[in-house]
């Protein structure tokens, strides 16, 4: 998919979203709209190598959605691309399969999480089982920047670097908030990339928003594990939503979600 | 008679030597068995070092991969220390992961209560899908090792280092979770692991000194609980103890009175457990630092 195509698609799914989330009145809308570049840019580009109708199909890249509060995310593009039938979405947190975080049951998504701070090890042990077999898919990892605060995500940091698991990506959804502030005012994170340098990572600081450059980090290959910091903005999109650590979780009332529309389809249609 | 770890590993050893896709992996913790399965197998040993939550998250990845992964450590620290990784990562994706911990009970005699596996087995009862085994000689030990690569699904096996009297013949399969080693008139001491041996001392002690004869049962499956054949086994008993070195809630206690409710029977019962307490009793007796937090229901 071309760079134009994908800046649309982007704005459908921030749509999606919003009408997902409105129909049950709230979510995780800030985080969801922070990663929505990163993860059109891993399903639309030809990044990930996938097969819909087999999604357990051996020789696919792993993609493991450990910031599971952006479930919401994932769920609109696995829906588009027809994992599941995308009126699945209109059950969400309503009875149906799909709830606030993901689980393994749903078609595509490989790992339950929801619990922060598991992700990158599980991929971890997925990316060195596919050396150990002689594999060649990849395996990519979206982490929160406030989920780096867990210590987890450096024991496997240190593990991945040992093995030199060449075949694992992390992307940073670096947003820069957490439920109650900044992270350099909650728990300095930065510098981020200094960190994971030190932890033998090859690492590549990007605008999260900007194909170009999520296309080529996602691409980049290196003799080391890779963490791309993905610097993104929460709850991008919707002004009145950018930027503000409230819309970590927000409630989408007829009001917000009229104003909101309103902003994604005029950026959907510029 | 053979160490218990050993048999562990020894039976493991084989397991490995015969399937591929079967992982040791640790968390920088070792044994006789585990070097010998590290210098003739090192594509199949990992040592994650220090770092139990990826211990387990790593496993889980493996797992998730097809593999087939036993993780060992000390009982408290791959099972306090991650067990949100031992929930989320293993147990709610029911993967094939089988931990083994080592320390049942006060094992770790001189260490103090970090190192006391006293609480593992209430934690761990708690987790949907995973059934949990206490070893209690040599031959079930080695049986469970086998265990945890034919049976799927995720499995907590608690082992024991040191040296014990066999109980169980060399064919014994471990299907029935409960074994009456000593059948007795009126009284009975339930026990698990370790403590059976204890269990059979008392019943011993007394049938020599006072002529009583005492059953002793082994539940080496604690979950899911045998209760169908616990309850035929104990029924016609008039009185029960159970004798645990856990902690005072949560343990095997717990497991026989909800069984004996299960059941639709009463029948009195007396618990000796280690309390509602931390040990900070140092010794290198076992007998003498189980003595001390259990009180005098040991002879």
């Amino acid at each position: 998919m071309k760079i134009n195509n994908l800046i649309r698609k982007s704005a459908d799914i921030r749509l999606s979203i919003l009408d997902t989330l409105q129909s049950v009145g709230k979510g995780h809308i800030g985080g969801a709209f922070s990663c929505v570049e990163i993860l059109v840019a891993l399903y639309y580009s030809g990044v990930l190598k996938y097969t819909v109708l087999n999604p357990k199909w051996k020789q696919r890249d792993r993609f493991i959605l450990s910031k599971g509060h952006a479930a919401v995310a994932l769920y609109t593009i696995l829906a588009d691309l027809r994992f599941f039938d995308p009126i699945e979405l209109e059950g969400f947190n309503d009875c149906g399969l799909l709830g606030e975080h993901p689980d393994m049951y749903i078609p595509g998504v490989e790992v339950n999480s929801g619990s922060l701070g598991h992700g990158l090890g599980i991929g971890a042990g997925i990316a060195y089982a596919a050396k150990l077999d002689g594999n060649d898919f990849n395996t990519y990892v979206l982490l929160g920047d406030g989920e780096c605060y867990e210590g987890s995500i450096w024991e496997a940091a240190m593990f991945a670097a040992h093995h030199k698991l060449t075949n694992l990506t992390a992307i940073v959804d670096r947003n820069y908030l957490c439920i109650h502030g900044n992270t350099e005012e909650i728990n300095k994170l930065d510098p981020l990339i200094e960190k994971f340098h030190s932890f033998g990572w090859s690492c590549d600081v990007i605008d999260g928003h900007d194909f170009d450059q999520l296309i080529t980090a996602l691409n980049y290959i290196t003799v080391k594990p890779k963490v791309i910091i993905a610097n993104t903005i929460k709850g991008k999109g919707v002004s009145f939503m950018e930027n503000i650590a409230g819309w970590h979780h927000g409630g989408i009332s007829k009001e917000v979600y009229k104003k909101a529309r309103e902003e994604l389809l005029n950026d959907r249609y510029a | 008679m053979t160490d218990m770890r050993d048999a562990f590993f020894a039976s493991l050893y084989d397991v490995i030597k015969e399937n591929k896709n079967v992982l040791l992996v640790t968390a920088d913790h070792g044994a006789f068995g585990v070097d010998k399965i590290r210098n003739d197998f090192p594509k199949q040993y990992l040592n994650v070092g220090i770092a139990e939550q990826n211990l387990i998250s790593v496993a889980a990845g493996l797992a998730l991969s097809g593999k087939i992964v036993y993780v060992y450590g000390i009982i408290n620290f791959i099972i306090l220390r991650c067990l949100e990784q031992i929930n989320v990562d293993i147990a709610s994706m029911n993967l094939h992961i089988n931990i083994v911990g080592v320390g049942a009970g006060f094992t770790y005699c001189t260490d103090g209560f970090t190192h006391h596996g006293t609480q593992d087995i209430a934690i761990m009862s708690t987790i949907p899908n995973f059934k949990i085994y206490n070893c209690s000689d040599a031959v079930n030990t080695a049986a469970f090792a086998k265990l945890g690569f034919i049976e799927s699904g995720p499995k907590y096996f608690r082992i024991e280092k040191g040296v014990v009297p066999d109980l169980y013949p060399a064919h014994f399969l471990p299907d029935e979770g409960v074994a009456q080693l000593c059948k007795g008139n009126n009284m009975c001491i339930i026990s698990s692991g370790m403590m059976v041996h204890r269990a059979l001392k008392i019943s011993n002690t007394l049938l020599e000194k006072e002529d009583r004869l005492i059953g002793v049962l082994d539940v080496y499956r604690l979950k899911p609980f045998p209760t169908k054949l616990f309850i035929t086994l104990i029924r016609n008993y008039k009185e029960l103890f159970i004798l645990e070195d856990n902690v005072a809630n949560g343990g095997l206690a717990d497991k026989v009175c909800s069984a004996l409710i299960d059941g639709g029977i009463y029948i009195p019962t007396t618990k000796w457990n280690a309390g509602d307490q931390f040990c900070f009793k140092y010794s290198t007796d076992r007998e003498w630092v189980e003595q001390q937090m259990m009180g005098g229901c040991l002879i």
